[in-house]
């Protein structure tokens, strides 16, 4: 009896944790451009690696934004 | 042969590096600035996606961005070591653009990142402090995409986000409380459970009611306040009586209480919410003639030029115009000779010479080289420009009522009866029943089904629009297209299309095939809307070189060809009137002699012909005001049979007549392209903007159509009006579903199973029902 409580407390939680994932992604501006990312994953950044390295890096974090 | 760069043609032409051959310098420069870095591939994904660089770009307009009070509008974030900023680049178009401005750091490593939003046309630029928010600008503009440097407010959807979350949080807790009240549907005996999910459940709805559906509860009592009956009243009577119902429930122990209902009827009207605010990001619908004029103009002062900006202009002031700047307030030609296009004002596309101490307006195009003007009004003060600021117009005092409020009108006063009739009948039969009859038929009446019927019907409708490039303002717009009675067309780039000529060759001497090779050489070195359309016209005839070309402002071209003396351009053609011609005409003059002239007269839009037809067949009244004289009137009369027809109409007269009309009773659609149409734009019920490149200049409007999309007037018409059709029959579906519901309330049998059934059951029909008739009558309307 008291393992159903348990487990709905605990799916509850669980299900909190999602709705947090989904209203950072909303507000860390997810959902804000939905073509562009598309298109920018084709591009070939081969001859960036070969000029600089350290802003490959750099360019890499800010995509994922 | 096409230009590498911006794949224009260009046969013949000199400029080139190795195989790759340029229509323009300004082309070329670009080519050799990527070839340089190393960006080439920029040509790879698409053939020839270059952006044309038309007119040499004056890199001092970007002077501007040195005052800190300008280029705080572009600067997002700022600190001592980078600055991001925020541009707008209207001529992004394909991924070649977007793998370029994405690349910038490669033309300058000081650049950190650079990101594109292609659907909004905007550009992030993140860089280190050693560049300027002006270098950046410059730097964009160089390699073709200008950024756009007007006053024009930047809009943040902030609204949007947030109705995204309170969606999230609403779905969820709907979600979850559905499966806590899922035992109590199925017979729960044990009473800890049902006591436990119940407070669970309630728990749960708390930020249902106070968080997502807050603006309900808020907007009804604003209305409740200013004595108006909107649609939230009995939506905000529903929730409220919902929720105190199912709390007392739950707290005395004596059900499960119906938060189910509530957190699912919270959840599907703010889909409906969301559905009903797509708007279209990249056009702007509320540009006024400040997003047209540039932000600051060079004035001289002492000998200098500085940069002012527009606001603080003062009269007196001199202010120096070059090649393609717009006048920016009504002034007086003090030097130089100035070639002005007023298409945006008049809708007369042909160039007007003006002479130094005559008068220049606001709004004209310069074409030519430089000159000095004194301002003899500001800006905001200009002929053009007060016709926003006198009448202080705007669509609110429009005085078409909306649907949704007499419907809600209506409603609200059969709930409030019915339940005063409940309450009437168990005070005499039996009173222990009255709470719970009286709260069954609140919670039943509420118009969640209704509240969804607009926004699902025309929220559709407007995106079917889309498809065919027609792209609405907002709903509302649907609604009043819907009532339209008067249709009122500009002339010049409405019917007509500026830059399709017909053109004729009238031989005086030589036939055309005699002197085509002459005239192609000559007017492919000139940029006159008339050179530009004979170029056009003769494109399969090859150029050859010309001597001493020269362009003589307001009268023609001339050159040597072949030691040959060739002029074309204007000529004294009275002896030849009675050849009855209409348009403007071309002479070609060799050696002094006239040898034939061109007549270019504007044609219509494909479609025009039919389209007016078959408005006249529907009985919608027809006019037609132009800014230009009266040359194609008996064309208009006979070719379309427009009845009602008024030229040399100036911007305010375009105003007066819509004013004038819709005193009469008349509800007008005014479908026009300039900046002179603007103020019958913004009077008129519906304000169509028609342009052929819909992310470029459009004046302040309800729809933007493409030049194509106009054919199809009548039909959006008519899908307006099918549209508003589809919403009274799922109003009618709805009502069905509210009297079964009645019956059971009024009766005291609501359970709350039932309420669970009943309230989705009828949201989806709703939507099911809206989303196929809309998308059924597109399809047939619109034969796709």
């Amino acid at each position: 009896m008291t393992m159903i409580f348990m487990l709905t407390g605990i799916s509850l939680i669980l299900a909190i944790g999602f709705l947090s994932a989904f209203l950072w992604a909303v507000k860390s501006g997810q959902f804000d451009d939905d073509y562009t990312p598309s298109v920018r994953i084709l591009f070939e950044d081969s001859v960036k690696k070969v000029k600089t390295n350290n802003k490959t890096i750099k360019g890499n974090k800010n995509h994922k934004q | 042969m096409n230009c590498s760069h911006c794949g224009d043609k260009c046969d013949n032409s000199n400029i080139k590096i190795e195989e790759h051959i340029f229509c323009c310098n300004g082309c070329k420069t670009v080519f050799e600035l990527l070839n340089e870095n190393n960006l080439c591939e920029y040509y790879d994904s698409e053939t020839t996606p270059g952006i044309k660089i038309r007119n040499e770009v004056y890199y001092d307009k970007f002077n501007i961005l040195d005052e800190p009070e300008v280029s705080r509008k572009f600067i997002l974030y700022e600190d001592t070591k980078i600055t991001k900023v925020k541009f707008n680049v209207p001529q992004v178009h394909c991924s070649s653009c977007i793998w370029l401005l994405e690349n910038l750091n490669r033309l300058n490593p000081s650049i950190n990142n650079s990101e594109v939003n292609f659907q909004k046309k905007e550009i992030l630029i993140t860089f280190e402090k050693t560049l300027s928010v002006k270098e950046v600008a410059i730097l964009i503009a160089s390699i073709g995409y200008e950024p756009v440097l007007t006053s024009e407010v930047q809009v943040k959807s902030l609204a949007h986000k947030t109705l995204v979350i309170k969606i999230g949080i609403a779905g969820f807790c709907f979600g979850n409380i559905m499966l806590f009240a899922f035992p109590e549907y199925l017979g729960l005996e044990e009473k800890d459970f049902s006591k436990f999910f119940g407070w669970l459940s309630m728990f749960l709805a708390l930020p249902v009611m106070f968080y997502a559906g807050v603006d309900y509860l808020k907007s009804a009592l604003k209305g409740f306040r200013q004595r108006f009956i909107n649609m939230d009243i009995p939506i905000a009577l529903g929730m409220i009586t919902l929720f105190v119902r199912s709390a007392y429930e739950v707290i005395s122990e004596t059900g499960a209480g119906y938060f189910d209902s509530l957190s699912g009827l919270i959840f599907f009207l703010l889909v409906g919410k969301w559905f009903q605010s797509k708007t279209y990001d990249t056009l702007s619908f509320e540009r006024n003639y400040k997003s047209y004029f540039p932000l600051s103009v060079g004035v001289k002062k002492e000998g200098e030029i500085t940069s002012v900006k527009l606001e603080n202009l003062k009269v007196g002031d001199e202010v120096v115009i070059r090649n393609q700047e717009i006048i920016p307030a009504d002034s007086i030609l003090q030097e130089g000779n100035a070639s002005v296009d007023y298409s945006f004002v008049t809708g007369e596309s042909d160039y007007i010479s003006v002479n130094k101490g005559e008068k220049l307006y606001a709004g004209g195009k310069h074409n030519g080289k430089e000159i000095t003007v004194i301002l003899t009004h500001k800006p905001d003060n200009s002929y053009l420009t007060q016709l926003w600021n006198s009448n202080n117009l705007s669509k609110e005092d429009k005085t078409i009522t909306k649907l949704a409020d007499t419907v809600s009108h209506y409603f609200t006063i059969i709930i409030i009866s019915i339940t005063l009739l409940t309450f009437l009948f168990w005070f005499f039969v039996d009173a222990s029943l009255i709470w719970n009859t009286v709260t069954s038929v609140l919670i039943i009446a509420c118009p969640c089904a209704l509240a969804m019927t607009i926004p699902f019907t025309l929220g559709n409708a407007m995106r079917f629009l889309g498809r065919k490039s027609i792209y609405v303002k907002n709903i509302q717009v649907i609604e009043n297209l819907s009532k339209i009675n008067h249709v009122v067309f500009d002339k010049t780039g409405t019917l007509t299309q500026a830059s399709e000529k017909k053109i004729y060759y009238t031989p005086v001497k030589l036939d055309e095939s005699e002197i085509n090779i002459q005239v192609k050489s000559l007017v492919t070195h000139s940029s006159h809307p008339l050179s530009v359309a004979l170029n056009k016209h003769l494109k399969s005839v090859p150029a050859l070189e010309i001597d001493d070309f020269k362009e003589i402002p307001n009268k023609g071209v001339e050159g040597l060809l072949a030691k040959n003396e060739i002029f074309i351009g204007k000529y004294d053609l009275s002896q030849y009137s009675n050849q009855a011609f209409q348009g403007s005409t071309v002479a070609v003059v060799i050696n002094e002699e006239l040898v034939g002239f061109y007549t270019l007269t504007s044609t219509f839009r494909e479609g025009i012909k039919s389209l007016v037809q078959k408005l006249l067949q529907k009985e919608y009244k027809i006019s037609l005001i132009s800014g230009d004289s009266e040359a194609d009137d008996i064309k208009i009369k006979e070719e379309l049979g427009i009845e009602n027809r008024q030229f040399n109409c100036a911007p305010l007269d375009k105003l007066n007549f819509v004013k004038a009309k819709q005193k009469e009773g008349d509800t007008i659609v005014m479908i026009g392209d300039g900046l002179n149409d603007a103020g019958a734009l913004m009077e008129s019920s519906v304000g169509i903007a028609v342009s052929d490149d819909v992310n470029y200049f459009v004046p302040a409007c309800d729809t933007i159509m493409s030049g194509e999309a106009l054919q199809d007037l009548e039909k959006l018409l008519l899908y307006s009006k099918i549209s508003i059709r589809i919403i009274w029959a799922g109003f009618t579906l709805s009502f069905i579903y509210n009297v079964i519901g009645l019956s059971f309330a009024v009766s005291g049998s609501l359970s709350p199973i039932v309420a669970a059934v009943l309230m989705p059951l009828s949201s989806i029909t709703i939507v099911a029902f809206t989303s196929l008739t809309t998308r059924y009558y597109f399809k047939k309307l619109f034969k796709i």
